[in-house]
């Protein structure tokens, strides 16, 4: 698509192969968290963001109806 | 994986994905669908247990690299496994959310649906004080 498009509800945000954690020193790790932090922070005061949330890594996947 | 039973305060989000199934379908079958697909989530909306959720359009474009210079369009592994739209359910366990998730009406067209916990808090704050822990034990 074009990336001039308007999108007047939005976008939604994915965020995959977030497992960073392994390998990481605390130190690193402190420092992303911190970084992503100050990032959704600042797109929320700048009513860029609305709402997010990490996801657990586990869960469940339905592909059947229950008759 | 987790026990059925674990409770999450935080909630459960349903994930859509499907091919573009509707095409298929005669006007009457599409407003057929529809009806009942509204009348799931309204009924689900009313009981509290889900907040309104949003379809996704299926174009879109997905930025990776390390550096963020990567811009490609479009998500897409393959059609049918496309994030079609979402749900966020405001129930206390994944057995209430999959027992929900089942009875989503577009199932019978081959939509999967995805039931993840929306985490307490982020994985690299617990990771992070998992690592502090860990620290504090060596120098213990």
């Amino acid at each position: 698509m074009s990336t001039q498009n308007q999108n007047q509800n939005g976008y939604m945000l994915l965020f995959r192969g977030t497992d960073l954690r392994k390998g990481l020193s605390p130190e690193e790790l402190q420092k992303v968290t911190d970084n992503w932090m100050a990032w959704f922070k600042r797109l929320t005061e700048e009513g860029k963001a609305v709402a997010g949330n990490p996801l657990e890594r586990e869960g469940k996947i339905v592909i059947q109806a229950l008759n | 994986m987790q026990n059925m039973n674990t409770q999450k305060q935080n909630g459960y989000m349903l994930l859509f994905r499907s091919d573009e199934w509707y095409e298929e379908l005669s006007h009457d079958e599409i407003q057929k669908v529809i009806s009942q697909n509204n009348d799931w989530i309204e009924g689900l909306i009313a009981q509290g247990k889900a907040k309104p959720g949003h379809a996704l359009q299926r174009n879109g474009a997905t930025v990776s690299g390390k550096t963020g210079r990567t811009v490609s369009d479009g998500p897409f592994a393959e059609s049918k496994e496309v994030l079609g739209g979402f749900l966020l359910l405001d129930v206390e366990t994944i057995a209430e959310a999959i027992a929900i998730a089942q009875r989503s009406p577009t199932l019978a067209y081959g939509t999967s649906i995805e039931v993840r916990p929306v985490a307490e808090e982020c994985p690299l704050d617990v990771r992070a004080r998992e690592l502090a822990r860990q620290e504090q034990f060596a120098t213990a």
